[in-house]
């Protein structure tokens, strides 16, 4: 198989599709996102954000259309994308009944094996920012900051050379998802992890990310970085930019 | 290839080790997989064996004869019948009251005129029994009655033979009159090793042994329903299926680990079958205890847990369709009901001596797994071996199969 993919990409999708039944959610989606970027994709709710993160991940089946991460076809090749990816579905929770430590230590193992693992629980440890006091505890008694903190960096501190970050900061209060955001923002560029993270909170998205994907309805309407948006589009911020946009698309 | 199976292993060890955690801090799950057989199936011995043998039951016995005859050598009065028959009852615990007694609930009338009629060689004699419905000690009464009064009816034949006898100047023995075909009995194991009422008490045990193995099927089957739907209900499960973990790793570590729960569940349905036996033993002074073969323990043990992986290889295709833990849990329910109708049969049947095609039903493994235990109480191990061994080899390739229909896209987009 030949790859698509130019040196410095990570992912390309082009002419995506995926139906539920009846349901077309996704219409057609082509995008790109390079390597070490940090990718936003934002959109209402239903906008199709969720579907297009679980197929990148390798759980779901495109209806049509090419998808490539690292080199490898989906879903042809999901068994060997999975090593190299990590992805955190919005609303995940972490196994209550085990401790932050040995939620850490699972994930560690999974992508690891028992290779490293020591070292990268600690790498998890200081990630989550969390006391060794507090990892000894069981998930179940956490609140839901402290499980998002530990769920990133279970998440990054495998090293992945992607990783998926559905709405990582839906939810939380302010101080925790300025920590996560920052978290996300400091061990990518530490890691050298491409990360495509998935949003409805333009202002989140500004801050963070390299560039953006405006989606809705199953479509991209724009993608690019943010001031190149703002300025194509004439807008201020980026939540005028995709009104503007979805209006133009409505009308 | 080698690399694969030790990635496989591993694999197989973090779901393991993930599970077992899990397992043994859920504290409520484990206290109702031990202790369900080791309360319910003493509860079942005292049930069966104690219970009906202290339930309250008056017998009334009013005598309105009051007379004796005499036939031949014989001289019989009808308050030595009332007395027979009262002190017989009260060796089995019934309260008995000889006079009329508007409470009792079963009541024997011996009316006037009794002895005279049964002594004569023109009338027959008869007594009045009236039992109030309800209840099986009531029946058991009325059936020691009618036993006590055929004996009565048996002595008085004899009697009235030998005087027919004398009378006509001819030897005859009571027997050849009254039982002209005597029919000698011997009894024999399904494979035809003499047995007397040991072995058959011993078939019986062995079939409420079997009866057993219906409550280690609760626990792993609602265990795997939980196991995996319930990652989906409590959000884990789509973390879970991104990893690089094997989907058969997936299934095959939570398999395992339901069938500890087998295990612990198989192990305290031994104890309790222990209980099982000692219980009447304790509450009643039967030793039953002679009967207690340890090889039937270690195959009740064996097809505990084997019945917990049929259990398992059976719902596994279901749960992995099913879009929520009420769902499975259900599918689960239905397959535990089949698996109690089974082992409910076996108590009034043995399996493999239907004719084709019935015999068939052999088949499903839990009526292989019942007829297992039931074998191995008459010490037929090398049968019961058999039936173990086709057990386990069918659930272990069902479950096997299993894995490969774990499908990430239909357990994530169905709707809880």
């Amino acid at each position: 198989m030949v790859s698509h993919l130019a040196s410095d990409e990570t992912v390309r999708a082009s002419k995506l599709r995926k139906r539920f039944g009846k349901v077309e959610v996704l219409k057609g989606i082509d995008f790109v996102v390079r390597s070490g970027e940090i990718f936003g994709i934002v959109g209402p709710n239903g906008a199709g954000k969720t579907t297009l993160l679980r197929i990148v991940a390798g759980l779901l089946r495109p209806t049509s259309g090419d998808v490539e991460v690292l080199g490898y076809r989906i879903p042809r090749d999901v068994d060997k994308i999975r090593r190299y990816v990590s992805y955190l579905p919005e609303d995940s929770n972490l196994y209550g009944r085990l401790n932050g430590y040995e939620n850490l230590k699972l994930f560690a193992l999974a992508y690891l094996g028992a290779k490293d693992v020591e070292e990268t629980i600690r790498l998890g440890i200081t990630i989550s920012g969390l006391s060794p006091e507090d990892l000894a505890k069981r998930a179940e008694t956490y609140s839901k900051g402290m499980s998002r903190r530990v769920a990133v960096a279970a998440s990054l501190m495998v090293r992945p050379r992607l990783a998926i970050l559905d709405e990582p900061t839906a939810g939380l209060d302010v101080v925790s998802a300025r920590y996560v955001r920052e978290t996300i923002k400091k061990f990518s560029k530490e890691l050298g992890t491409t990360i495509i993270m998935s949003s409805h909170n333009m202002f989140e998205v500004s801050k963070i990310c390299d560039r953006v994907a405006l989606i809705f309805s199953g479509r991209i309407v724009a993608v690019g970085k943010v001031g190149e948006i703002l300025a194509k589009v004439g807008a201020e911020d980026l939540e005028e930019a995709f009104v503007k946009l979805v209006g133009e698309r409505n009308e | 290839m080698l690399s694969w199976l030790v990635r496989g292993m591993s694999d197989l060890y973090i779901v393991l080790w993930k599970e077992i955690k899990e397992l043994l801090r859920d504290k409520r799950t484990m206290l109702m997989v031990i202790l369900t057989p080791i309360l319910t199936l003493p509860l079942m011995g005292v049930a069966i064996v104690y219970l009906p043998s202290v339930q309250e039951v008056t017998v009334a016995i009013l005598d309105e004869d009051m007379t004796n005859a005499t036939i031949g050598d014989l001289t019989i009065s009808s308050r030595d019948i009332a007395s027979f028959i009262g002190n017989y009852l009260a060796q089995y615990g019934y309260a008995v009251i000889q006079g009329s007694n508007l409470s009792a609930q079963v009541l024997l009338k011996i009316p006037a005129g009794f002895v005279a009629n049964l002594t004569s060689f023109e009338y027959q004699a008869s007594a009045v029994m009236v039992k109030r419905l309800g209840s099986p000690r009531v029946d058991q009464a009325a059936g020691y009655i009618e036993g006590l009064l055929n004996y009565i009816s048996r002595v008085v034949s004899e009697a009235k033979i030998r005087a027919l006898g004398r009378l006509a100047n001819i030897t005859v023995r009571p027997e050849a009159v009254l039982s002209p075909i005597a029919v000698r009995t011997y009894m024999l194991t399904p494979s035809g090793m003499p047995a007397g009422t040991t072995e058959e008490l011993k078939l019986y045990l062995g079939r409420v042994l079997a009866l057993s193995l219906a409550f280690v099927t609760t626990p792993a089957a609602t265990y795997i329903a939980d196991s995996l739907v319930g990652e989906k209900e409590r959000k884990t499960l789509e973390k879970l299926l991104s990893t690089p973990i094997s989907r058969s790793s997936l299934i095959l570590g939570k398999s395992v680990a339901a069938s500890l729960i087998g295990l612990v569940g198989g192990a305290s349905s031994v104890a309790g079958g222990l209980l099982l036996y000692l219980a009447p033993a304790l509450t009643q002074s039967t030793d039953v205890l002679k009967f207690i073969s340890p090889e039937v323990f270690v195959v009740l043990f064996c097809s505990s847990y084997i019945s917990i992986l049929v259990s398992l290889s059976i719902s596994l295709p279901v749960v992995l369709r099913s879009p929520s833990i009420r769902s499975a849990s259900l599918s689960s329910t239905f397959l535990i009901g089949i698996a109690s109708v089974v082992y409910i049969a076996s108590l009034f049947m043995n399996f493999d001596e239907l004719k084709m095609p019935l015999v068939l039903v052999l088949a499903v493994p839990y009526a292989s797994l019942a007829s297992a235990v039931v074998r191995a109480s008459l010490g037929e191990y090398l049968r019961a071996a058999i039936y173990l061994t086709y057990s386990l080899a069918v659930s272990t390739l069902l479950i096997l199969l299993s894995t490969k229909l774990l499908d990430p896209e239909r357990m994530i987009s169905s709707k809880t």
